[in-house]
C-alpha cells in the first residue's frame, strides 16, 4: 500500500478466500482508502490498533476465529469496539449481530454496493 | 449513425478499425478503456483497442506477457463496468534457466477500474507448482494519441503535433504529445514496485515502453504488481499545469438509475437484459457530473450526439424523466446561433456531434461541434413537448421557450430550403455528411436502380417528425396561453399530412418511399423508415394497417427485426451499415408505430424476435446493429464486426418496447396515466412497474396476461393521479 496521506481513512479487510480478498484491497485502495488486508481473524483487534482503523470488512467464516468470535474480540477491547464493521459473508444468517455492525452484504456482492456501504459506514 | 465518410474522405482514409466484437469494454465518464478478453491492447492493434479521453487514444498498446508469452485466459468480467477482472494462466513454458513450468499451474488476477481520469491496476500472479519458479514479467506500452477519426480508419493525418519521447524516472514512466491544437496531452504509468528495469523508444511515431519484472513466485507463493495511468490534457498556453483534481468517489455509481420507474417481470431471462440495457444507460454518462449526458455509443460514438440523445431519451422518458430534461436543457445551450455553411449550422438549429480531440479543435474535421442534422431540432421540439405531458413541467417550457422559437424559426427558415412545406436537407460543409437523418452514411439512400438519392433530399420520417412536432409545439404554446400561434400550427400540421401522403405514397408498392430527391421524385425503396411515420400520426388512418403489414413481411422483417433495406432492392446488403442491417432503436420506434395503428400482433411478433435475439449476444446487451441475415438461414442473428457496444438508443429500445405493450400514454397536464389496450408479449406472463411518475405523481402497476386478454391493476398510487383505460393511441 502506498503511504498513508492526510485524511485517508483506514480500512482492515478480513477474509480468507484470496480472490476475494485481493478484490477487495484493490477496489477500496483505488478508491483511495488504505486498505491492510488479513487472511483470517486472529490478530484483527491488533490490526485495528496498529492502524488507527477507521472500519472493518469482516467475513465470517474464517479460520482460527470465526468473524462471530472476532466481533466479540473487538466489542471487548476499547479501542475497537467504536471501530464500525461491514460484514460480508456468504452465511450471513449465521451471524451474532453486535452494535458495530452497521451493515450486511451477501455474497457474491456487487461492487457498487460495496462502496456505497463504505462510504456510508466512513461518513456516518 | 455514420459508419462511412463522403467520398472526399474516403479516398485517402488509412485501414480502418476491423472487429471489436469481443472487445472488454470498462468505461466510467469520459475515460474508456477497450481491450481484448485477456485484458491487452495488444502493439499495433488494428482493432481500435487501447485507453481513451475525449476522442483520444493515450494508450494505443496495454499488454502483458509472461516469459514472453501471452498468458491464457480463463475468465473475464466487467459486471460492474468501471472494473473489470480477468483470471489467465500459463500456457507451457520454458525459462531461461531450462526450467520447464507445465501449463496452467500459474495464475494471474488482473483487476483494472477506472475513475476519474485514471486506471488502477492489479497483477497478482500465484503460483501453484511445488518448486518456486523465477519468471520474466513484461508490460509493453505504447501511445499513439491518435484521433478517433484516424483509430477509427475515417480520416488520414499526415501532420502531427511533437510526439516526445517516453521518460522514464523513479518507477514513473511518461508519455507525451503536443497536439497542433495547443494542447498537451500525457499519459503517466506508476509503477509498484518498481520494474526491475524499463526500456523505452522514440522519438517515433508511436512511441512504446516496456517496464519488465524478475520475480520469483515460492511454491504456493504470491506477488502483486499494481500500476496507476493517468490521463491529463492541458493547454500549452497555460502558465502552470492544471492542478489535479481530486477523482470523483466511485461510491453512488447506481445514484442516476435512482429515480427511474422500475419494471420487473415472470420472466427472469428478460429482467437480466433489462438490467443489462439499464446498466448501459449508466455507463455511457459522459460529462460533467453537473451536466450529465448520454454518449452514443463505444466506441466510436464516445461523445454528444443531437439525434441519439433525443432518440434514447425519447424511448426512455416513462421510464427517467430526469434524462430527457437534462438532454432537453444541454442541446438547447448548444442550439445553432450562426449561419455556418462549414459546420452545417443555421440559427435555431440542434446540433448533430461535438468533438473533443485534436482534429475537431483544429478543424480539420467540422464536428467540434457540427450540425448536419435535418432531424435533431423536430425531435427536441418533439422531446420537450412529450416531456410536458409526463411530467406537467410548464416550468421547464417557459425556460426553454426562446429555444423553442428558435427551433420553429429554423424550420421556416433553413428547414424547409424550397418552401414546399416539407424539411429537406443539403450537405453545405465540404466534409459534412452527404446524408443527414439517421441513415446517414454516403449511400444511406438509394433509388430502386442502386442509384445514390441526390440531394436536396426530403425524408419520409423526417417529415412525420415534423408533423408531430408541430401539433407538439401547439400544445406547448396552449401551455402557454398563445392559443392563435397553436391554432396555426395545427392548420399547420393538417396541410402536411395531406400532402405527405400524395408526395410520398406509392399506390403500386402500397407504401410511402424513402424520400423526395432533388427532382422530387420520390426514391422508390423499400425500407424501415415509414415505421417512423406510423408513430407519428402522419399516416392516414386508412393507411396504417396496410403500412404495418408490409413492414412485417419476409423481405423486410429477418425474424429478428425488421432490416433497414428490403432484401428484394437491388442496394440490399444484409451487412451494409444502412443498406439491410438491423437496428435495435429503429425496432423500437416501429413498435410503438404498430401499437399507434392497432397491429398488437405484429407488435408481438416484432417484440419476440428482438427479444430472441438478445440472448446471442455477450452479456444479453444488444449492440448498436446486426446483419439482416433471415433468421430462418443460420438461426442465430449475425453479428456486426464494428457496431457500437453499448449503444445508447439500442439500451433504451427496450423501454419503446415496454412501453407500446403495456399501453402507457403519461397525461401528466391533465393529471392522467393513459393505458391504451395492454397486451404482453407471449413471453411475459406479468410485469410489474413500480414508481411510475406521472407529473408529481407516482403509480405502481401490475399486468397479468389471462389467455389472450392482458388484466392491468394499479398497486398503489401517490399523489394526485387518476388512471384511465383508452382505446386509441394517441398522444395529442
Amino acid at each position: 500500500m502506498s503511504a498513508v496521506t492526510p485524511g485517508q481513512r483506514t480500512i482492515v479487510v478480513v477474509e480468507d478466500d484470496p480472490e476475494i480478498r485481493e478484490l477487495e484491497v484493490f477496489l477500496l485502495g483505488a478508491e483511495g482508502y488504505r486498505v491492510v488486508g488479513l487472511p483470517d481473524g486472529e490478530r484483527v483487534v491488533e490490526a485495528v490498533q496498529k492502524n488507527a482503523a477507521d472500519l472493518v470488512l469482516l467475513d465470517l467464516m474464517l479460520p482460527k476465529r470465526s468473524g462471530n468470535v472476532v466481533l466479540q474480540d473487538l466489542s471487548r477491547d476499547e479501542t475497537a469496539r467504536n471501530v464500525p464493521v461491514i460484514v460480508v459473508s456468504a452465511y450471513t444468517r449465521q451471524l451474532s449481530r453486535t452494535p458495530q455492525v452497521q451493515r450486511v452484504l451477501n455474497k457474491p456482492f456487487d461492487v457498487t454496493d460495496l462502496l456505497d456501504a463504505v462510504h456510508e459506514a466512513l461518513t456516518h | 449513425m455514420r459508419e462511412s465518410e463522403p467520398p472526399l474522405l474516403q479516398l485517402d482514409a488509412p485501414p480502418s478499425a476491423r472487429d471489436i466484437r469481443d472487445a472488454t469494454l470498462i468505461k466510467e465518464r469520459d475515460v474508456f478503456l477497450l481491450t481484448d478478453l485477456e485484458g491487452n491492447a495488444p502493439l499495433g492493434n488494428t482493432n481500435g483497442f487501447g485507453l481513451y479521453l475525449r476522442d483520444t487514444r493515450f494508450l494505443s498498446g496495454y499488454e502483458l506477457a509472461i516469459a514472453g508469452l501471452r498468458p491464457t485466459i480463463l475468465l473475464s468480467s466487467t459486471r460492474s463496468q468501471f472494473m473489470s477482472a480477468q483470471v489467465l494462466t500459463n500456457p507451457n513454458l520454458v525459462l531461461p534457466d531450462g526450467q520447464r513450468v507445465a501449463e496452467q499451474t500459474l495464475q494471474v488476477r488482473r483487476y483494472r477500474v477506472v475513475r476519474g481520469q485514471e486506471i488502477a491496476e492489479s497483477l497478482t500472479f500465484q503460483n501453484f507448482n511445488s518448486f518456486a519458479v523465477e519468471l520474466e514479467i513484461a508490460l509493453h506500452l505504447a501511445a499513439d494519441f491518435a484521433d478517433i477519426f484516424e483509430v477509427r480508419g475515417i480520416v488520414r493525418v499526415d501532420e502531427r503535433g511533437v510526439m516526445h519521447p517516453p521518460r522514464y524516472e523513479g518507477a514513473v514512466l511518461e508519455f507525451r504529445y503536443a497536439g497542433r491544437d495547443q494542447r498537451m496531452r500525457s499519459t503517466t504509468i506508476r509503477f509498484e514496485p518498481e520494474p526491475t528495469r524499463c526500456t523505452t523508444s522514440g522519438p517515433t511515431a508511436v512511441p512504446t515502453a516496456t517496464a519488465s519484472y524478475r520475480i520469483r513466485l515460492e511454491p504456493g507463493g504470491s506477488q502483486r504488481l499494481s500500476s496507476t495511468v493517468r490521463l491529463a490534457e492541458i493547454s500549452v498556453d497555460a502558465d502552470a499545469p492544471e492542478p489535479p483534481r481530486p477523482a470523483p468517489t466511485l461510491a453512488g455509481y447506481k445514484q442516476p438509475l435512482a429515480d427511474e420507474a422500475a419494471v420487473v417481470t415472470d420472466n427472469e431471462l428478460f429482467n437480466a437484459i433489462l438490467a443489462q440495457s439499464r446498466l448501459d444507460l449508466r455507463l455511457l454518462l459522459g460529462g460533467s457530473i453537473e451536466e450529465p449526458f448520454v454518449c452514443a455509443g463505444i466506441p466510436w460514438y464516445a461523445t454528444l450526439f443531437g439525434r441519439d440523445c433525443l432518440i434514447t431519451a425519447l424511448l426512455d422518458l416513462w421510464r427517467s424523466p430526469s434524462l430527457a430534461k437534462s438532454t432537453l436543457r444541454l442541446l438547447a445551450k448548444l442550439q445553432g446561433k450562426a449561419d455556418d455553411p462549414e459546420r452545417d449550422e443555421e440559427p435555431g438549429k440542434i446540433l448533430h456531434e461535438m468533438r473533443r480531440g485534436e482534429l475537431a479543435r483544429l478543424g480539420a474535421i467540422p464536428f467540434g461541434p457540427y450540425y448536419g442534422t435535418i432531424d435533431a431540432t423536430l425531435l427536441w421540439i418533439l422531446l420537450l413537448a412529450a416531456h410536458y405531458r409526463a411530467t406537467a413541467d410548464l416550468a421547464l417550457v417557459r425556460e426553454l421557450g426562446p429555444n423553442l422559437e428558435r427551433a420553429l424559426a429554423w424550420i421556416d427558415a433553413a428547414g424547409d430550403l424550397d418552401g414546399d412545406g416539407f424539411v429537406e436537407y443539403r450537405c453545405r460543409s465540404p466534409n459534412g455528411l452527404v446524408n443527414q437523418g439517421w441513415k446517414d452514411s454516403w449511400d444511406g439512400i438509394v433509388h430502386a436502380d442502386g442509384r445514390l438519392a441526390e440531394p436536396p433530399i426530403a425524408l419520409v420520417e423526417v417529415q412525420a417528425y415534423l408533423y408531430a412536432a408541430l401539433r407538439g409545439a401547439a400544445m406547448l404554446l396552449d401551455a402557454l396561453s398563445q392559443f392563435d400561434r397553436a391554432r396555426t400550427l395545427r392548420t399547420r400540421s393538417q396541410h402536411l399530412r395531406a400532402r405527405f401522403d400524395t408526395a410520398f405514397w406509392m399506390p403500386d408498392d402500397e407504401f410511402y418511399a424513402v424520400a423526395l430527391d432533388r427532382g422530387k421524385q420520390q426514391v422508390r425503396t423499400v425500407t424501415s423508415n415509414p415505421g417512423h411515420a406510423l408513430l407519428m400520426g402522419i399516416v392516414p388512418d386508412e393507411r396504417r394497417s396496410t403500412v404495418a403489414h408490409r413492414l412485417m413481411e419476409e423481405d423486410l422483417h429477418s425474424g429478428f427485426g425488421v432490416r433497414t433495406l428490403s432484401m428484394r432492392e437491388r442496394a440490399y446488403n444484409p451487412a451494409g451499415y444502412h443498406l439491410g442491417t438491423i437496428w435495435p432503436h429503429d425496432n423500437a420506434l416501429l413498435a410503438l408505430g404498430l401499437k399507434r395503428a392497432g397491429e398488437e400482433a405484429l407488435l408481438h411478433a416484432l417484440f419476440a424476435g428482438q427479444y430472441d435475439a438478445a440472448q446471442h449476444f455477450p452479456g444479453l446487451r444488444l449492440p448498436e446493429l446486426y446483419c439482416g441475415f433471415a433468421r430462418t438461414a443460420f438461426g442465430v442473428p449475425v453479428r456486426y464486426p464494428v457496431a457500437c457496444t453499448p449503444q445508447a438508443w439500442a439500451a433504451a429500445s427496450w423501454s419503446g418496447f415496454l412501453q407500446a405493450s403495456l399501453g402507457l400514454l403519461p397525461a401528466a397536464p391533465m393529471r392522467e396515466l393513459r393505458i391504451a389496450r395492454p397486451d404482453l408479449p407471449p413471453f411475459l406472463r406479468w410485469v410489474e412497474v413500480k414508481h411510475l411518475q406521472v407529473g408529481d405523481a407516482q403509480i405502481d402497476l401490475r399486468y397479468q396476461r389471462v389467455g389472450d386478454h392482458t388484466a392491468v391493476d394499479v398497486s398503489a398510487m401517490r399523489g394526485d393521479v387518476r388512471v384511465a383505460l383508452v382505446s386509441g393511441w394517441d398522444p395529442d
